[in-house]
């Protein structure tokens, strides 16, 4: 099966791979940006811009392996229906989950006071699990659509003589 | 390329318009909202102040006015940091709440959080606290509950009731709950009575009042409906020199109407966008408070932003016969 991957494919990857990371550290700059219009210096949200920063640096890489070099033996158009569709998914979880991790988690300015790592530990984990997300439904997208595809590559994987005993 | 299968039609359908609706609507609501919240908690400020060092004198006030600092975030620790370093250059003796104490959460389980933590330096140093009611410390519309949250509030400050009048030097205060029912709703007349008369017995060089809600704004709740036509006249005819507000996370200052001064005070801990009214003479969308010195017949104010910043000054003459 034809994959379609050229320059046109990597620049495209590249692309993708920025969106992912962009997504993951906007909201870590929303806070400093209006922050610093309000008249606080960007260095009080230092921690969990870097933090995001890590983070989204990671997810960039995964996402242009994902997208370019990953299973060539997808179609191209399944390949980035679910790069596109984990993505939609991304967006909203990368900003709501750490607005609503800091939101929930009442005592922790308290606790905040006394230790520092407490807020960009419930930042960084909340953003986690935005990427688990992301990864999550890409995978899902990718199986539903290439069904076929995905047996054969589960076929090729298992080991050369193993048994596999069926009921009936 | 081989054919498209119906799946893979439906899903790169699918996968670019949840991208677009993702994108375009659900984070284009959600950035905003991170960025008018003040999610990320703070390390109280350090500074220790010099106890009640403050001027006492029969001609002379200095007093700070701030309102919605109730996240106990990074944003209300600037700001709280900020009236400190103004103690230090100028010290006051009072600050006026201009409501909304305490966001995220009931008082009782976060009254240190978001007042004590922030404050402690003013309040070791002995500056006492007048608080006006905000919409956030009980609810726009009183409810059994929001009584219940602001009689929480009113004792944990020490507070006498939701609507009373104190008097500090040159200048009497006189403070509103301004929710519904009540100063604003249907049934306002027997609180718009105290207030008038509250107004009428004040024989003091200065009067200002202090309510949450503002009777002008150009911000992002606007101007509160009704204030202007039930309040605004009262305030003309007892010649009030200045009404502090808060609810817009902003500040801004009117001209005088009718005599009256109306200052937002609202960036305690958010910030909110501002535009410009045919009142406005002054406006900054900031984290900020006002500092204001009163000496004799003059009063004069600065708002500051949380980095020291002078966002605007003004200064108040003492009405005629007073």
């Amino acid at each position: 099966m034809t994959t379609g991957i050229g320059t046109a494919g990597a620049v495209a990857a590249v692309g993708y791979a920025a969106a992912v990371g962009g997504l993951l550290v906007a909201p870590a700059l929303v806070l400093t940006s209006a922050g610093d219009r309000g008249g606080v210096s960007p260095a009080c949200t230092a921690d969990v811009v870097a933090v995001s920063a890590a983070i989204a640096g990671a997810a960039a890489v995964l996402a242009w392996r994902r997208a370019y070099a990953g299973d060539r033996t997808l179609p191209l158009v399944g390949r980035w229906s679910a790069a596109l569709a984990a993505l939609g998914v991304l967006a909203p979880l990368a900003a709501a989950l750490p607005a609503l991790a800091l939101r929930t988690v009442a005592w922790l300015p308290a606790e905040a006071a006394t230790r520092p790592w407490l807020t960009p530990a419930v930042w960084g984990a909340s953003l986690g699990l935005a990427v688990l997300g992301w990864v999550g439904v890409h995978r899902a997208v990718r199986r539903w659509l290439t069904p076929a595809a995905h047996d054969r590559r589960s076929r090729a994987r298992r080991p050369a003589g193993s048994v596999r005993y069926r009921r009936g | 390329m081989p054919p498209l299968s119906r799946r893979q039609l439906l899903a790169a359908g699918l996968g670019a318009a949840g991208t677009l609706a993702a994108g375009g609507g659900l984070t284009r609501q959600l950035w905003p909202l991170l960025g008018r919240e003040d999610l990320l908690p703070g390390a109280e400020p350090r500074l220790t102040l010099p106890a009640r060092a403050w001027p006492e004198a029969a001609d002379r006030l200095t007093f700070a006015a701030v309102g919605d600092t109730g996240s106990g975030g990074r944003q209300a620790m600037a700001v709280a940091e900020r009236m400190a370093a103004g103690y230090q250059e100028s010290p006051y003796g009072l600050v006026t709440h201009l409501g909304d104490l305490c966001y995220y959460g009931r008082v009782e389980d976060r009254f240190d959080d978001v007042f004590v933590r922030p404050v402690r330096p003013l309040i070791d140093a002995g500056v006492r606290f007048e608080l006006a009611i905000g919409n956030h410390d009980g609810a726009l519309h009183h409810s059994d509950e929001s009584l219940t949250e602001i009689d929480a509030e009113l004792r944990l400050l020490g507070t006498p009731a939701r609507n009373y009048t104190t008097s500090h030097g040159p200048v009497d205060f006189s403070y509103l709950d301004s929710s519904t029912p009540g100063l604003l709703g249907e049934d306002s007349s027997a609180q718009l009575e105290w207030l008038d008369d509250a107004l009428a017995s004040s024989t003091n060089q200065w009067k200002v009042v202090c309510m949450h809600h503002p009777v002008y704004s150009a911000g992002a709740h606007g101007p509160t409906p009704h204030a202007e036509d039930v309040l605004a006249p009262v305030y003309a005819r007892r010649a009030v020199d200045l009404v502090l507000t808060g609810h817009d996370h902003h500040y801004e200052r009117t001209r005088p109407v009718e005599g009256v001064t109306y200052v937002v005070s609202g960036g305690g801990c958010k910030t909110t966008p501002v535009g410009r009214s045919r009142y406005t003479v002054a406006a900054a969308s900031a984290l900020q408070y006002l500092h204001v010195d009163v000496v004799g017949d003059r009063l004069t104010g600065r708002s500051v932003r949380a980095d020291g910043a002078v966002l605007d000054r003004f200064e108040l003459r003492a009405r005629e016969g007073r």
